[in-house]
């Protein structure tokens, strides 16, 4: 896929824009804190419904009281017109070819993949960071994967106000948000296992490809909650109830969910080590840039389509080496949207359009 | 922009209404003020009326102005099953239907430990009692299809079959009518989970 248009309304710094990209590259440029993200942005916001920094409110431009994103995606073979669009009190409004879709959510078949300067935390960073990687990431290829997670968090948020407001007096009513508890993370974790399995292979090639043969990446899911080797949903809400059930007082004493999916973790080794002790400088930076590529294979496995690429601030923070290997996987295929305040030069002679931003719109030069 | 201190507290007790923001609350404020005296006093007096006529139904919780309300003292109505409801929208729902004819029971609200909401503040003790004469042969919990609602039936569920009554759920899935190409993965999911075989 990739995008043939966008309109953008109030929309952070820029009250209205209409760009048709180049088909290829396309090369933003311009000042640091002119407006390069916010274009990259809002390509993000009409293909995936949100945003990927702070509240999905903070991209209405400061004086307006909405703002909206009109794109064109050629798709399938066809052009398919996303409205997105959000008011200052909050609420969301997506309108595909004209017709509501009526839940927040986009469904994943717009495939946006994001590159960003952050995203060099993902191995090193917090757990945190890591699900968040699965949650958003990989999780758009899954249709169900948002809903259960949002399921998850909501009885997972209930049930930690409980044991926090009623510590051990709490016992029956703890029982009743156990269900669903055990339920909905038990689908949780045997999504995340459907999607580490069908990624890995793709993670470990594209690592391989970059670094040169004679390392082998391994990627290893660390639950807490034990797991007897199975990723059928049905048995692993028998291990998360037993283990649960198990545990439950330490959770009174503790008052909080102490084991599910929210707590788990994604190792990342080398030859056996674990990158995040000790891997150089180089080798988080391979793996990072081979979980991008094959979260942009994956799609295209997943569905036939190419994703559409937006690398913000990223490409000059890795080496040659690196910078050729993406460009190389990317050219004549990838529709890709670069923001960098330096390398221009580097894309004069190449096919694709160059912008310049200097705060109050965007110029082809 | 500030108004007079009269009209300011109009458009701030209109602006605490459901659904209605500041700018609504300010239109409706003006249309009040501007159209003749008697639409304003038709409205503040209907909402007086009301506010102190209705009530909650001693039997089911439902709001009526009368007691018990028009369902439980219907004698028609089939006081051996119980559909239980979150709200009392949800009963106007129902009766829409008109296919339902026990009687309902509301529970004003669904167990949500986020909002301060536990058993003692729902509606329940009087379900446990109207359970307890043992004329009412089915429960049907059919309180919302989220984590809330889910919670809420789950609850009742252990709390009624105890006693010796049915308890059943509403069912999941596609609305009549609808086309399958048009259902999102979730209800077709639902859907799927809670088929039926055709006899």
């Amino acid at each position: 896929m990739y995008l043939k248009e966008v309109r953008i309304n109030d929309f952070r710094n820029y009250n209205n824009l209409r760009v048709q990209p180049h088909r290829e590259l396309n090369f933003i440029t311009g000042p640091n804190a002119r407006g390069k993200t916010n274009f990259l942005e809002s390509i993000f916001f009409a293909g995936l419904g949100r945003t990927f920094r702070g509240h999905d409110r903070d991209i209405i431009k400061w004086d307006a009281n909405r703002a909206s994103v009109q794109a064109f995606f050629y798709l399938a073979d066809c052009t398919v017109e996303v409205k997105a669009e959000i008011a200052s009190e909050g609420k969301k409004k997506i309108l595909i070819n004209g017709a509501d879709n009526g839940r927040q959510d986009m469904p994943g078949c717009f495939g946006i993949v994001l590159f960003k300067p952050d995203d060099l935390q993902i191995i090193k960073g917090s757990p945190g960071l890591r699900r968040d990687f699965i949650d958003n990431d990989l999780g758009v290829i899954e249709p169900m994967y948002r809903n259960t997670l949002n399921k998850y968090r909501r009885v997972l948020a209930h049930r930690n106000n409980l044991l926090r407001v009623g510590g051990d007096m709490c016992g029956e009513n703890i029982e009743i948000w156990n269900e669903q508890l055990y339920l909905y993370g038990a689908q949780v974790l045997s999504l995340r296992i459907r999607l580490l399995k069908k990624i890995y292979p793709l993670v470990k090639k594209a690592y391989s490809e970059i670094s040169g043969a004679g390392e082998e990446l391994g990627m290893r899911y660390l639950s807490t909650v034990k797991l007897s080797n199975s990723a059928d949903a049905e048995q692993i809400t028998k291990d998360f109830t037993a283990e649960g059930k198990a545990r439950e007082r330490e959770e009174l004493y503790k008052k909080q969910t102490i084991i599910g999916p929210h707590r788990d973790d994604l190792v990342f080794y080398l030859n056996g080590k674990d990158v995040r002790q000790f891997g150089s400088q180089g080798q988080i930076r391979s793996v990072v840039l081979a979980l991008k590529t094959a979260q942009m294979r994956l799609f295209y496995q997943d569905t036939g389509e190419e994703p559409i690429l937006l690398l913000d601030d990223v490409l000059m923070e890795l080496d040659e080496a690196r910078q050729h290997y993406l460009m190389d996987m990317i050219s004549g295929q990838i529709q890709t949207f670069i923001t960098s305040s330096t390398g221009k030069e580097k894309f004069s002679g190449l096919q694709g359009k160059i912008y310049l931003v200097d705060g109050f719109g965007m110029k082809e030069v | 922009m500030r108004y007079a201190g009269a009209v300011s507290r109009l458009i701030g007790e209109l602006a605490r209404l459901p659904g209605i923001g500041s700018k609504t609350a300010q239109r409706l404020a003006f249309f009040l003020l501007s159209a003749p005296p008697e639409v304003a006093e038709n409205l503040a007096f209907a909402i007086r009326e009301a506010r102190l006529q209705v009530r909650r139904c001693p039997v089911c919780g439902n709001l009526t102005d009368r007691e018990p309300c028009a369902v439980c003292a219907d004698e028609a109505r089939e006081k051996a099953v119980i559909c239980v409801v979150q709200d009392p929208r949800d009963v106007a729902a129902i009766e829409k239907y008109r296919g339902f004819k026990g009687v309902y029971h509301v529970l004003h609200g669904a167990l949500s430990p986020l909002a301060g909401l536990g058993p003692e503040e729902l509606n329940i003790k009087s379900l446990i009692a109207r359970l307890e004469n043992g004329l009412v042969k089915e429960v049907i919990l059919a309180t919302n299809p989220d984590v809330e609602g889910d919670a809420t039936a789950l609850y009742l569920a252990r709390l009624i079959k105890p006693i010796g009554v049915t308890v059943t759920r509403l069912a999941h899935g596609l609305p009549v009518g609808a086309h399958l190409e048009y259902a999102d993965e979730i209800t077709l999911g639902k859907a799927i989970e809670g088929r039926r075989e055709i006899d």
